[in-house]
């Protein structure tokens, strides 16, 4: 049981199927398609509805607009693909109360290991790489529940509704187990993530904030 | 210019695993476990586990000595963005005692080494683990760190 390599993919089609290119991505089931994501250099982007999939990564960002009361799911979602310097649009985050065709849908994001694991795999987000805090507005500063991120496993099934709710993400106290049991070799581990902004969010103009993946292996 | 040769720390980062019995081989010795692959899943690890050591690199070393079973494992954070490479935070060492729920388990990380008792699958990052190996239960337990 090395350490298994990882890589992380999206599905940028609207159709949902399975990675069945695993490491290389490409064409998958249902017609799904699946890019490999660059971890150094491209960006997790959500995004106001006036950003559109093929822009050019000169143009914008829109960011979502703070709505006055309640709250809002980030309308889009994109991969900012640093190798092609195009927004490209992952049609199928989030849930449907988002303004993209997302709900109940179950191969979005995936992440391939090549190995087995040690432990189950999780997703957390947290302020920066050294993933010591989580006081960010974006993770609820300090209070994971109110985290804007919002996140479902959904390596063995569809999140089951349409209007799924998610689990807030915030250091390891609030964060997705990605599977039931330790990997017991390659396979690919899926989940969904939707950003929710309300009314009293206190706008960032930076963070160093990261999606962590974390793992046991022997 | 003059080296300083630290020959008890070439060790640093390995764990060594004593098998039952008398036949060879006696010993596996991991490479250094940040480095290299530590091997907990060889084939030689058919057999029990007398004991199970880990090499600090403060030039001490944690014995863990009569379990039932043994487990070792790496804990990897992996970011999406800035970076992206996936780090070591922590080395760990369990053992489970004969007959009961428990599990000694030590965690190597953050500059710090640090033993707990956790409840027989939560050692995992609050979930079962799996690579467990049978120790040899019947021995006087012990889990400490001692001088090279």
């Amino acid at each position: 049981m090395a350490k298994p390599n990882t890589t992380f993919l999206v599905n940028n089609s609207t159709n949902d199927g399975e990675n069945t290119g695993n490491a290389t991505g490409g064409a998958g089931g249902n017609s799904s398609s699946w890019v490999v994501v660059d971890l150094v250099n491209d960006i997790l982007a959500f995004l106001d509805t006036q950003q559109v999939d093929g822009d050019a990564d000169t143009v914008g960002p829109y960011p979502v607009i703070i709505p006055a009361a309640g709250s809002i799911e980030a309308p889009k979602t994109f991969l900012i693909d640093d190798s092609e310097s195009v927004y490209d649009q992952i049609p199928l985050a989030g849930s449907d109360q988002g303004g993209q065709t997302g709900g109940n849908t179950r191969y979005v994001f995936a992440i391939y290991f090549d190995g087995a694991t040690a432990g189950i795999p999780y997703l957390e987000a947290w302020d920066d790489n050294t993933h010591a805090t989580i006081a960010s507005t974006f993770l609820g500063a300090g209070t994971p529940a109110n985290s804007t991120l919002k996140a479902i496993a959904t390596t063995d099934a569809a999140p089951g509704a349409t209007s799924w709710a998610g689990t807030p993400l915030a250091g390891t106290s609030s964060r997705v187990s990605l599977a039931a049991a330790a990997l017991g070799g390659a396979q690919n581990v899926y989940f969904n993530i939707r950003q929710v902004i309300a009314s009293t969010f206190v706008p960032l103009t930076k963070t160093d904030g990261v999606l962590t993946l974390r793992y046991l292996y022997s | 210019m003059q080296l300083i040769a630290v020959p008890k720390l070439q060790n640093a980062w390995s764990f060594k695993a004593t098998f039952e019995g008398d036949l060879p081989p006696r010993y596996y010795q991991s490479p250094n476990v940040l480095l290299a692959n530590p091997g907990w899943s060889d084939e030689v690890f058919r057999r029990s586990l007398e004991q199970l050591e880990f090499y600090l690199p403060t030039g001490h070393r944690i014995v863990m000595t009569g379990f039932e079973q043994y487990n070792f494992f790496l804990e990897v954070a992996q970011d999406l963005g800035r970076g992206g490479r996936g780090q070591i935070e922590a080395v760990y060492l369990c053992g489970k005692l004969p007959d009961q729920p428990v599990v000694y388990r030590w965690r190597i990380g953050g500059g710090r080494c640090v033993q707990d008792k956790v409840r027989w699958g939560m050692e995992g990052l609050g979930q079962p683990s799996r690579g467990w190996k049978s120790g040899v239960p019947g021995n006087k337990v012990d889990s400490l760190v001692v001088k090279w």
